[in-house]
Formats: C-alpha cells, structure tokens, sequence
C-alpha cells in the first residue's frame, strides 16, 4: 500500500508543530471560527502581542492537535517564574525531573533516567542541536543565553526520533529566540541577589524593508554552594555570551534567518581526579573548566509554484574546553534539508534528508583520556512523514526515519499515531514508537582513571567499549485531552516504554598496583532491559483575567532486568532510584493591580538514592513580586527555595564528587525598554 | 475531510480576526467603566470579524458574562463596546454618543484612533499592536489599566 510503504515522518520544523500551540486549521465553517477565536482567549494580553497574524497553515499544529504530548513554555512564563537559568524554567514541564548539582550543572530529564549524563533528550536552539556528542547530553552549565531574547519552549515528551533524530528519545526540548523584528529598539536588564549576579543588553533595528538584525549580550557571575556541612564548593564561575540575528523576507516566497552565537565560561568546582603520576597524585579542588561554544546557522525557507515549503537549514558550531585533566576542541557542521508537499487527496506529505559530521581532537591526560584522540563521525538520514486525513476528525500519522551512524551503521526510527478529535471538548491520541540512542564518543573511546568517588582507594579504570551499540526503545503512548470548562483545560498522557540494550557499567576485574593501590576495571556495555510506565498530568486554570493556575503532576514507576551475579559500578536498580515517582508542580501567576504582579511556584519532588547518597523528598517554593512603575520599566523581587537554608537535589558519582547543596537565594532584577 | 488548501498557492492561514476578538476580550477585562455592568459588545457595520465575535458570548468578565450583538445596527443596544468595520462609522453623532454614554469604541481600521477613535488594533510588521487615543477614553469616562496602556502606543 502507498501509505504504508511511505514511512513517513513527524519531522517538524518544530517549530512548527507546536507553534505556540496555535496555529489552527482554516476556519472553514462557523463552529471552526469560534473554535479557533476560543484558542486564543485564555492567552495573556503579552502572549497574544506575540502571535503572528499569518503562518503556515500546513507546518504548525496546535498543541491540543498534536498527537504527542507536547508543551509550551511562552515567554510570559519564564519572565514570571523568576529562574534565570534553563533548568530551573524546565522545571515547569509536566514530568521534566531537574535536579542540581551545583552552581552551574544539572540533570534534566523526563520519563526517568536522569543524570549529570543524562542521554536521551534532543534540545536544540532554532533547530540546532546543543546536545554533545561526547556524552550525548547537555552541558546545561555551558548554556547561559538571554532569557529576554526567548520566545518560547516547545517541549515533546516521548520519542520524536522520526522527527528529529537519534536521541530524541524520551523527548525534544526546543529553544526558540525572539526574531530580529519582534525585538527592535533597545533593552537593558540587570539582576543582582545573594547567590548571582547578571545583565543583559539588546538592540535591534530595521535595516531595510523587511530585514531586520539585532544584536544582545549578557553575562552572568554565580557564587559557590555549599555541601552538607556548609562548607564552600567552590562552584562559583562566570559566563558571558554575545548573540546576533538577522531575519530577512525577502519576498512573498523566501526567507531568510542568520544567528550567531558565541559565549564563554569559567566554571569552579572539585573534581577528583589523578593530576600526576606521583603523590599526592591529586587534589580535590583543582577543577575548573573553562571553554567557549560558537555557532554561526542560517536557513532559507522558500515556497515553490507549485506549492512546495522547503526549508534548508545549516549550523556549524565550534566547541573549545580545558580543565587540568583534559582538553577538547571539536567542530560540528550540519545540512539539512525538508520538503513539504502540496496536498496530494488526503495525504500531507513531507520529507527531508540530513547530513552531520563532527571531529574532535582531545589533549589526553593520565586522569582523562580519549582514544584515538581525534576523530571524526558522520551521521547521515531521510525521513518521509505522511499525515493522512481519514475522515475530518481522525487523523493518521506514518513516519519513518532512516539514518546512518558512523559507530552503529544503519538505524530506523519508524512511528504510526492516531488523533481522533472526539468532539469539541475531548481528543485523543495515541502513538507506537521506536527510537535509538546512538552511543556516544566517550563510551566507544573513554580511559578515566580515578579514585573511587569518596574514598582514596580504590582506584578506578574506567575503559571504553567499541563494541557498545545503540539503546532501542519501544514507546506505547495514549493521550487524552479535556476541555473542562471555558476556562480550564487538562491534558494528560500515559506512557510504557521498553528500552532494550541499556548501558551499565560492570566491574570486570581488578589489579594491584604500587603506586596507586587496587584498581578496578569497569566497562560499560549493553547490559540490561528497562521498562518503565507512567502518567503525566497538566492542567491549565484561568481564573478570571488577574488570576491563572498551572498545576502539573507526575508519576513513573520501573521495571529493571540485570544479570545480578555482576558487580555493578553504580546502583544497578539506577533508575527506580535515580528518579523521583512522583513530581508535582503548582504555578500561580497573580496580578494584584495593573502594576504589580505576585507570582508563587511550588513544587514537590520525591526521594531519590543516588550513588549511594539519599536524597530526600523536597518542597521548593518560589515568589516573585513584579512591579511596573512606568510604562517601559519593570522591577522584580523573587526568591528560591525559600522553605530551607540548603538542600541537595542530585548527585554525580564520575565527575562532581561533592554534590552543591542548593540554597535560599533572593534576586532582585530591573529591565528597562527604550 | 482534507485540509483545504489550494494546490499551488502558498498555504497561508489567517489567524488577524481570532486574534482581533482576544484582543476585544483582554479590551473589556482592562476597561474600567463608570457603572458596572454585564458587557455587551456590538458589531457596526460589516467586518469579517462577525464571524468570529461570537466565540465571546458568555465568557466571564470582571464577574458578568460577554453579550454580543453582531446585527448591523445597535439602535436600542446598550452597548459598551462598539467594533467599528469602517472609519465612516465614526460619525459625530456616534462620537458623542460614546463619550455620554461611555462607550468604547474599537476599530482594525488604520489611523481610526487618529481620526477621533478611542482604540485602534494596528497590524504592523504581521503582528498586532494597540493605537489608542487617551484623550478621547478619558473623555468618554473609561479608564483603561495601566497593564494595557503599557503594551500599547499612546497618540498624545
């Protein structure tokens, strides 16, 4: 059969499929225009000043027409949680589980398996990826953009590897900045509180008819944490980055979009590694990391004649660190192409093709070394997607992607998923995915040796594995969403995923040495089979026009088989216990008066064991209280984690042997437009 | 039922007379009026907005619900907000209709609130912006929040 033959593929110009959540059919009939009138109304007065009146109708999908289960966080939202940095934004995300290690790094992860390295979520900025290849995680320390210049979000938890490719597995975070011509004029913003300091400053102007550039920096100074004892981390660091976007319509037909990125750090903090071949060997407080990340991406989007949107898109980012134990620069370039076709009776086609290649080069050391110590990977793919109407209110979605890794050769990363818009007040979806994780280049190349985190011996040999393939998962997904009434909406998902070749990392051996003591051999390998299952919950509650509520809820359980003769590095039962069972999450955004805002977040977070250290259960509660004396001035006052001097969130066994404990921070903020 | 796009033709969608009636919504939660009251909107004249306005019937606002009146005219309409499809609707008669009897009058028309409207929705750069006349709000005695006077652009 055509259909099924065309494997076909969610891919989206994200962006586009769950544009802000808005973009809604043609309004065809008279109930269809005041469905669509009913979707904006629950937006704020800053939400809807955001809304482009035209946009490509066959690109963009609403949220509540997505057969995923997606998310939005607008700009609204981040300017009223009071977080300055993404992780804690993420947080707002039913089900994202955000755990800090210090100052600068965290685990961020949903439905399960977080970790410093956590592995299976794609996050790109404008389409580019910012996951790295060595650990096939994000650097969320190394991330520190102008929370002013992002519009919005766009978050889809659940495989979407048809879309965007190997990693994508749990999920796909995008992080869409301003254009240049919604952020012309002038800003300036400034921060200060007892744990960071920061500021911004943007400009942008109208070159000529339809081309507009801007141009923003900011920097950002953090104060160390303290461990349990309250004793410094010395975790304390600085980031500036500089950021330029030019956006162009050329005509009717094209459209152009040029950003450029460049920031650079210093990061503080302890890490235990072998700093010389002699006594003492090492000592507990010489790292620091200090590095730059650059990109330079564009894309042209052009509609044909004959009714076809194409979108080339191209990124190269160049990425440089040192610390004492190692030193890398790598440079990525990535091509890609897609293809939206004309609709052909009831299919709606798309597809595209990729191309990928990154080369590193490392500076080894005794404590971290990787080999070969330059190398160069490729990772090619296609991808088809045809969304056939069946029949006005059921829609089918067959994918498929085909891609080629240079460690594990071909993959394919097919979806089928089904949307039936019951009524007006209720949809479901539902969805069958395969996704891979592709290893990484540190699992095929790593030699770490160091001592067993917390004791001075043992030591550990950690060595790589090339025979590690990719990690498959099998995703049964089911959604349902509720129009409750006008004003409150609840969208909730359920999930069960078999994840087959897990890593884990097993004691293979060890020996004496003279110097350094015993030392154990480890290995990481595709050692096990995970299951896990949960519930996701979001509901949205519009008060009345001063008053709105957002409250999610979270729920994951696991099922882990491991062979138990083995000696496992970390806790082989990682994920029921690196994972909290239950999050939950309860926004308020409040206007008191047409100038003062009062916004409370409160959140619960289950216990976690990891790495041998429990975690307990934790409140955090965080208020801000905004005011707008003049018409382009805005202050703030917010505070974090207000309920407890300190307290931990995570832990990491391989690189940061002292978790921070996260403490009571205020922040007082002024931005000013012009 | 497939989407209907037409072959050939790039697959714009329109969202400006949605968006307009949010922004009619957020205009009638952030108007203050001399004496509470249910809100009744009316359409005058014809605008393709007719179609969409009623998505706001029945919505609650500041503790009443949104009624609307999409019929031509508004004889014997107790209107406190009226839409305006043309500025040849801004007649005298009408301007001084709304400032006695505290109307906000609404327009998508350009220069509206220059011509001696009171708020103009302005489509600059395929966004929507607020034009709004002060002067003439205040006279009519409205009060608008200083929550929408800081989104918007002020004609002095």
């Amino acid at each position: 059969m055509f259909s099924t033959f065309l494997p076909s593929i969610y891919r989206i110009l994200v962006c586009l499929m769950v544009l802000t959540g808005l973009a809604v059919q043609a309004a065809d009939t008279e109930g269809d225009a005041i469905e669509t009138t009913s979707e904006f109304l629950p937006l704020s007065l800053e939400e809807l000043m955001d809304q482009d009146v035209t946009s490509l109708a066959r690109k963009e999908q609403t949220v509540k027409e997505t057969p995923s289960a997606a998310f939005v966080i607008t700009s609204e939202d981040i300017r009223r949680s009071g977080a300055t940095n993404l992780p804690d934004i993420l947080r707002m995300v039913p089900g994202m589980d955000v755990g800090k290690i210090n100052a600068w790094n965290a685990g961020v992860s949903a439905r399960g398996f977080n970790d410093l390295y956590a592995n299976k979520l794609q996050v790109m900025v404008d389409g580019r990826t910012i996951y790295d290849p060595l650990t096939s995680g994000v650097s969320w320390g190394q991330q520190n953009p102008f929370l002013k210049d992002i519009q919005r979000i766009e978050v889809i938890r659940g495989p979407s590897g048809t879309l965007w490719g190997a990693n994508a597995v749990n999920g796909t975070i995008n992080i869409i900045t301003r254009s240049a011509a919604d952020t012309q004029g002038g800003l300036v913003s400034a921060g200060a509180g007892n744990k960071e300091q920061s500021g911004g400053v943007r400009y942008g102007s109208k070159l000529a008819d339809n081309t507009y550039l801007r141009g923003s920096t900011n920097a950002v100074y953090r104060d160390a944490n303290v461990d349990a004892t309250g004793k410094s981390t010395n975790d304390f660091g600085n980031a500036e980055t500089v950021n330029f976007r030019l956006d162009s319509q050329l005509n009717s037909q094209d459209k152009l979009m040029l950003e450029g990125d460049f920031s650079n750090y210093k990061q503080n903090g302890y890490f235990v590694g072998v700093s010389s071949a002699t006594p003492p060997l090492w000592t507990p407080n010489d790292f620091g990391k200090t590095g730059i990340n650059s990109s330079l991406q564009g894309y042209w989007t052009h509609q044909t004649e004959t009714g076809h949107d194409w979108k080339l898109n191209m990124a190269f980012t160049y990425t440089d660190w040192r610390q004492i134990v190692d030193q890398m620069s790598r440079t990525s370039y990535v091509l890609d192409f897609q293809d939206s076709l004309p609709v052909i009776g009831r299919h709606n086609l798309l597809w595209g093709a990729n191309f990928q290649t990154t080369s590193d080069q490392f500076q080894n050391s005794l404590t971290l070394a990787f080999k070969p110590d330059n190398f160069t990977q490729n990772n090619s793919g296609i991808f088809v997607q045809d969304q056939i109407d069946l029949s006005k209110d059921l829609k089918l979605t067959l994918a498929n992607r085909v891609e080629h890794f240079t460690y594990t050769g071909w993959e394919t990363e097919p979806n089928i998923r089904l949307l039936w818009k019951a009524n007006k007040i209720h949809s479901l979806w539902g969805a069958i995915s395969r996704s891979v994780v592709v290893p990484n280049r540190a699992q095929h190349s790593i030699n770490l040796f160091t001592p067993v985190p917390g004791m001075q011996t043992p030591f550990l040999l950690a060595i790589a594995n090339p025979q590690m393939k990719t990690e498959n998962l099998l995703a049964f997904e089911l959604g349902w969403r509720w129009q409750a009434a006008k004003n409150i909406d609840v969208d909730t998902a359920l999930f069960y995923n078999i994840y087959d070749r897990m890593q884990g990392t097993v004691i293979t051996s060890t020996s004496y040495s003279p110097i350094y003591g015993e030392i154990l051999y480890a290995q990481v390998g595709n050692y096990r089979q995970v299951k896990s299952y949960g519930v996701e919950l979001a509901l949205n509650h519009r008060i009345n026009h001063r008053w709105r509520l957002q409250t999610s809820y979270s729920a994951i359980g696991f099922d882990t088989s491991y062979n138990n003769s083995l000696i496992w590095l970390r806790d082989p039962l990682a994920e029921k216990n690196y994972d909290p069972q239950q999050l939950m999450s309860i926004r308020s955004q409040f206007d008191v008066s047409n100038d003062v805002e009062f916004d409370v977040w409160g959140r619960y977070v289950d216990q976690i064991h990891k790495d041998r250290v429990n975690i307990p259960s934790y409140f955090g509660l965080d208020v801000r209280l905004g005011w707008h004396p003049l018409k382009n001035l805005e202050l703030s006052l917010s505070g974090q984690n207000l309920l407890y001097n300190q307290h931990p969130e995570f832990s990491d066994i391989l690189y940061y042997t002292v978790a921070s404990q996260i403490q009571r921070s205020y922040f007082c903020q002024i931005s000013w437009q012009f | 039922m497939l989407l209907l796009v037409p072959s050939g033709q790039a697959a714009t969608l329109n969202r400006e007379y949605p968006l307009k009636v949010a922004y009619l919504f957020h205009l009638a939660e952030l108007t203050e009026w001399p004496a509470p009251a249910n809100i009744k909107i009316c359409l005058l004249g014809d605008s393709p907005i007719r179609e969409y306005l009623p998505a706001l019937a029945g919505q609650a606002v500041n503790g009443g619900a949104v009624q609307i009146s999409i019929n031509q005219g508004m004889e014997g309409a107790e209107c406190n907000i009226i839409f305006l499809a043309n500025n040849a609707g801004l007649t005298p008669e009408l301007s001084a209709r709304a400032i006695n009897q505290h109307i906000l009058l609404v327009s998508d028309m350009e220069g509206f609130a220059a011509l001696g409207g009171m708020v103009e929705i302005a489509l600059r750069d395929n966004k929507l912006k607020l034009v709004i006349s002060l002067e003439v709000v205040k006279k009519a005695g409205l009060k608008l929040s200083s929550k929408l006077l800081r989104m918007a652009e002020i004609l002095e």
